[in-house]
């Protein structure tokens, strides 16, 4: 189901059209991966989707409502920037107590035990925090909030493994309990993988493209396979979009299932011959390719 | 608990367990938060009216009572009320200060957020509507002050009635004020949440501030400034661009409230201080500005955090006034410095203009690159601020050279130099009226203004404008070196026309000596319409004394003498008669042709206490008039010589004469002829002029000459005084030397030698004389 809806969405600073004409649907219990380099404007399309910025034209909707200056649908709505602001001198207690106040569903018991749970004391002054326990922090009063959305910008980043492998588990059980709808943004794709299943790429203010992450496995594939002497890898007959070759191993990406790669190159009977699962960094670059982008100038 | 537990517990147990109360923020709660977070600020607030109002209090009265020790009960309730009122002005001036200082502090704290992208991206993302964030955040600010105000206010009422000094102060006029005072803070908070709408960093708001405050004074300053320098018959402060705009300035019209508290604190009698229309203005542009605010907030958008502008819409006021002020400030500057060059004109302005456009583009971008791109810009308003001054400098618009139609005016006003010197202050040089004057808005006014003198009277107006047309360049008149005589007068006219609209006109030098000048002198003085308008014919007789009286006499012309408490009231009454009915009988040929006596110094008070320690009185509210006296006044004199020994009789003795000399000044008739020689006879005797020597007369040898001299001739001060005569008009003049008798307190006598100087005794076939049409 369809609860996030941006329709035909720009937004200009000045000089600079960080997002052009963006349309993207979001769908309920969808963990939604935004990737992009610097740039892009994913930190741009979080703050539109949390009611911080206006968009210049087109519409954005939650659950079929405008998100301005709707507290109704605020409600319902956490946002966690890359730059977190706490006020000063105040406790992550006062925050929550704060928050409180703010969110109708917000939790302090489970805050409480949360906190324990990271190990971060409730009554010491957020100024003595380190830059990792602040994201914590951040993300302890989103999950506490009861809302239904949670919109991340490059949370994960500056977290420890540990912290970041307990943050993407939490949010794995909201997600599954309870129909929590994150959107995390970040440049880091390794860091999307193994907790998003839908992702959408942002470059230069545009979509690029936009997919659920088992439909673009089930696409393509990978395999390392050494042919024998005289066979190319035209000749086997696969849509190839990528051919790395290193001395006669090769390592081909290409469209199509699993069962269709495997028996095609199998036809040759090669020397060596892999499956090998598709990484998301590997699945854009051959995505964004056929777009005519170099996806590794991107990333660089 | 630890983590994995916490992970396995069900969600949904957030929507079941949440705390009551949660998300139940109202208005009040989001006000409270805000204060709690900042609660610096009504502490500081809190010790700063404390000092200013119980403890200053406390301080001062425990003073005066150390300093007052008479118990006469109506001297101490004198004394302990004119104390008190110096109270209130007290604490009405710190109290302003912290006032101006904490609204727009407290704005800035509250409303910094917007200004910060972290900041802004928190507040804004919470559900919560803008609106009501605006709300709590003035409240706040509001409340940090005003719970401090007021109970340091309690405190001050608790010091003064502990004290017993609640019967001194003026509490209806203290609460007035505290009332304005609240009203007042919330409208330069409004100036601030503006200035903060507007911007996006801190010194950009700073710099708005400083314009919404200074702004239309400024260009007041620079209108006037334009028409002082550049037009020769430009009036100052008679423009209404320029009054409107000085009274646009919401400090200097706050802080003159409290200045103007001064004077009318003191009176017994005080007059309502804070007048409708101040508050009224208060109340309106508080409201206006708020409204103006929160559409500002409503429609900023949250990026605006960082830029120094919040809205496009907005650069060129935020740049132009400051930069065309600053081309004109400049090129002024260097037309003054340059002699009245044109070039240093251009020059100033250009880089004036230049300067201040590419700052404050490098200011808004925060780039110094910005140059690149804002020259071109910079270039236009360079060349439009250079058109200004052009049409100024070369009075485009023919300023000057217009005056109002005769046949189209109603009522002039006049302010005379000659006119004065004949007569003295019309209005006093302590002008009560003063700080009313300065606020009104109607020009009409300017009739009454101060030492004006207005006429409506066909053949009056008629002469004024004989008087005007008339009017030269003071530069025609470099040429008086060589004794070339001329007299001029110095007009500021107000002309009221018949369609009831006002002008005003300047005129520095007026050519006098003519006959239409000289009939138009001779029909005002000869009016009633201008009699009506002395001094002497206004005062209330009942409350004036006569303060000083100086003789133009020879050999009692260093005489000054304080007359106020010599005599009784009663035959000051009657001397304050006779010199009234002695003035209505004067002519113009008195006033024109013949030299005072004397001026006499008259004072018209509103009260009077006895002081028994000096045997004097204290005087307050006094204004004081200049009134000569002329030698047909001859009760009055008579009256004035019995009062003060024969101050105005002209008592020097031929045997007091030691010697006179007589001059001649030099014309360019002399240049190549043998000077006389400068021998003085006497070693002790002054001579002050570097002109020719003629003849030297001794009582011994040339009584007769003498006594003729002294019969034909009048002092310097007295000549000076006299009508429209003037130093550039007599070629021979004498210097008397003459013993003086001195007695000093000790008893000791002791004769020392004077000199005076002495001119022809004026006359109207003198005065003709100089007539050149």
């Amino acid at each position: 189901m369809i609860v996030i809806t941006t329709q035909n969405i720009s937004k200009r600073f000045n000089d600079v059209l960080a997002l052009n004409d963006i349309s993207l649907n979001i769908n309920k219990g969808a963990v939604f991966g935004l990737v992009g380099t610097n740039g892009a404007g994913k930190s741009t399309f979080l703050r539109l989707l949390a009611g911080i910025y206006r968009p210049d034209s087109g519409s954005i909707t939650i659950d079929e409502q405008q998100v301005w200056e709707n507290t109704e649908v605020k409600r319902r709505v956490f946002y966690i920037s890359d730059e977190q602001y706490f006020f000063a001198n105040a406790t992550p207690l006062e925050v929550a107590k704060y928050y409180n106040g703010i969110y109708p569903n917000f939790n302090l018991q489970r805050f409480d035990e949360l906190m324990q749970g990271f190990e971060l004391t409730s009554s010491r002054k957020i100024s003595t925090f380190s830059k990792g326990m602040k994201k914590q922090l951040s993300v302890i009063l989103g999950l506490c909030a009861g809302v239904d959305y949670i919109f991340c910008d490059e949370t994960f980043d500056g977290l420890d493994p540990v912290m970041r492998h307990a943050v993407k588990s939490l949010f794995a059980a909201d997600v599954a309990d309870r129909g929590l709808t994150p959107i995390i943004a970040s440049h880091n794709l390794r860091e999307l993988e193994d907790i998003c299943d839908h992702v959408g790429l942002l470059h230069r203010g545009g979509v690029l493209l936009e997919k659920d992450l088992d439909d673009m496995k089930l696409g393509a594939g990978k395999v390392q396979c050494v042919l024998p002497e005289g066979v190319q890898t035209d000749s086997l007959g696969l849509n190839i979009v990528i051919d790395e070759q290193r001395g006669q191993l090769h390592t081909l990406i290409a469209r199509g299932s699993q069962e269709e790669i495997m028996a095609k190159v199998a036809a040759v009977n090669p020397v060596f011959m892999e499956f090998l699962p598709l990484t998301l960094e590997e699945f854009f670059i051959m995505e964004t390719e056929v777009a005519g982008y170099d996806l590794k100038k991107l990333f660089i | 608990m630890t983590l994995k537990n916490s992970l396995s517990k069900n969600a949904n147990d957030n929507k079941e367990n949440s705390v009551s109360g949660a998300g139940s923020f109202s208005l009040w709660r989001l006000t409270l938060k805000s204060i709690k977070r900042h609660i610096w600020l009504p502490i500081l607030a809190l010790l700063g009216f404390v000092l200013a109002m119980p403890v200053a209090s406390a301080l001062a009265i425990n003073n005066f009572s150390d300093w007052y020790f008479d118990e006469d009960p109506v001297q101490k309730l004198s004394y302990y009320t004119n104390w008190a009122s110096d109270l209130m002005v007290m604490w009405q001036m710190f109290s302003a200060s912290i006032i101006v200082v904490g609204a727009i502090l407290a704005i800035f704290v509250m409303f910094r957020y917007l200004h910060v992208r972290a900041q802004v991206d928190f507040y804004h993302s919470l559900p919560v509507r803008r609106e009501q964030f605006f709300a709590a955040n003035l409240l706040a600010a509001f409340l940090v002050f005003l719970a401090p105000y007021l109970l340091a206010t309690l405190l001050n009422l608790l010091v003064l009635g502990v004290s017993g000094w609640t019967a001194y102060v003026n509490i209806g006029l203290y609460m007035q004020f505290v009332l304005f005072n609240i009203v007042v803070y919330v409208l330069f908070m409004a100036c601030a949440c503006l200035a903060m709408q507007l911007s996006g960093t801190m010194p950009s708001a700073l710099k708005i501030l400083v314009m919404t405050f200074g702004l239309a004074p400024l260009l007041a300053g620079m209108y006037e400034l334009l028409g002082g320098v550049f037009l020769q018959t430009w009036v100052s402060m008679f423009s209404s661009i320029s009054i409107v705009l000085l009274k646009a300035s919401v400090v200097e019209r706050y802080f003159m409230v409290g200045a103007m508290a001064r004077g009318d604190w003191w009176a017994a009698d005080h007059v309502q201080i804070i007048c409708w229309q101040d508050w009224l203005a208060a109340i309106l542009l508080t409201v206006v500005m708020l409204a103006f605010s929160l559409v500002l907030y409503r429609r900023r958008r949250s990026e605006a955090a960082g830029s120094t502008l919040a809205f496009g819409w907005q650069k060129p006021f935020y740049k132009y006034p400051l930069v065309v002020c600053s081309g004109i400030m400049l090129g002024v500057f260097f037309y003054l410095a340059g002699e009245s060059s044109i070039l240093w004109l251009y020059f100033g302005a250009i880089l004036g203009t230049m300067f201040m456009a590419l700052l404050l583009e490098v200011f808004i971008k925060s780039d110094f690159k910005a140059v690149k791109k804002g020259w071109r810009s910079a270039l236009v308003a360079s060349v439009a601020v250079c058109l200004l001054l052009s049409a100024y400098a070369f009075d485009w618009f023919g300023f000057d050279r217009s005056c109002p139609d005769a046949d189209k005016v109603e009522v002039v006003s006049v302010y005379s130099t000659n006119l004065q010197n004949l007569t003295g202050d019309y209005y006093g040089y302590w002008n009560d009226d003063f700080w009313e004057n300065y606020w009104r808005l109607n020009r009409t006014d300017a009739l009454s203004a101060y030492n004006h003198l207005v006429f409506a009277e066909p053949e009056n107006v008629a002469a004024v404008f004989a008087l005007v047309g008339n009017a030269q360049n003071l530069e025609s008149f470099a040429s008086d070196q060589y004794g070339f005589p001329y007299v001029s007068d110095n007009l500021r006219v107000y002309y009221k026309m018949k369609n009831g609209s006002m002008r005003a006109r300047s005129y520095w030098t007026v050519d006098c000596l003519n006959g239409a000048s000289q009939q138009a002198y001779e029909t005002i003085l000869a009016s009633d319409e201008w009699r009506r308008q002395l001094a002497v014919n206004r005062l209330d007789l009942e409350h004036t004394v006569v303060c000083s009286l100086d003789s133009y006499q020879l050999g009692r012309s260093d005489d000054y003498l304080y007359l106020q408490d010599l005599k009784s009231e009663d035959e000051w009454q009657h001397f304050l008669q006779t010199l009234r009915s002695e003035y209505a009988k004067l002519t113009a040929d008195d006033l024109l042709y013949s030299s005072p006596v004397g001026n006499l110094e008259l004072g018209e008070y509103k009260e009077r206490t006895y002081n028994p320690e000096n045997g004097y009185y204290d005087y307050r509210g006094m204004s004081r008039y200049d009134v000569k006296i002329y030698p047909s006044m001859t009760d009055t004199i008579a009256l004035l010589n019995q009062l003060t020994d024969n101050m105005l009789a002209a008592d020097l003795d031929i045997n007091e004469v030691v010697e006179i000399r007589e001059y001649r000044k030099w014309t360019e008739a002399d240049e190549g002829a043998a000077m006389p020689a400068e021998d003085y006879i006497t070693e002790k005797a002054q001579t002050s002029n570097q002109d020719g020597l003629v003849a030297s007369y001794r009582p011994e040898t040339d009584a007769a000459k003498i006594e003729e001299i002294l019969q034909n001739t009048v002092t310097d001060s007295a000549f000076w005084h006299t009508g429209l005569f003037g130093d550039s008009m007599v070629n021979t003049y004498y210097e008397v030397n003459y013993k003086n008798a001195v007695t000093w307190d000790n008893g000791d006598e002791e004769i020392e030698l004077k000199m005076r100087t002495l001119y022809p005794k004026p006359s109207r076939e003198l005065f003709a004389s100089f007539i050149k049409n």
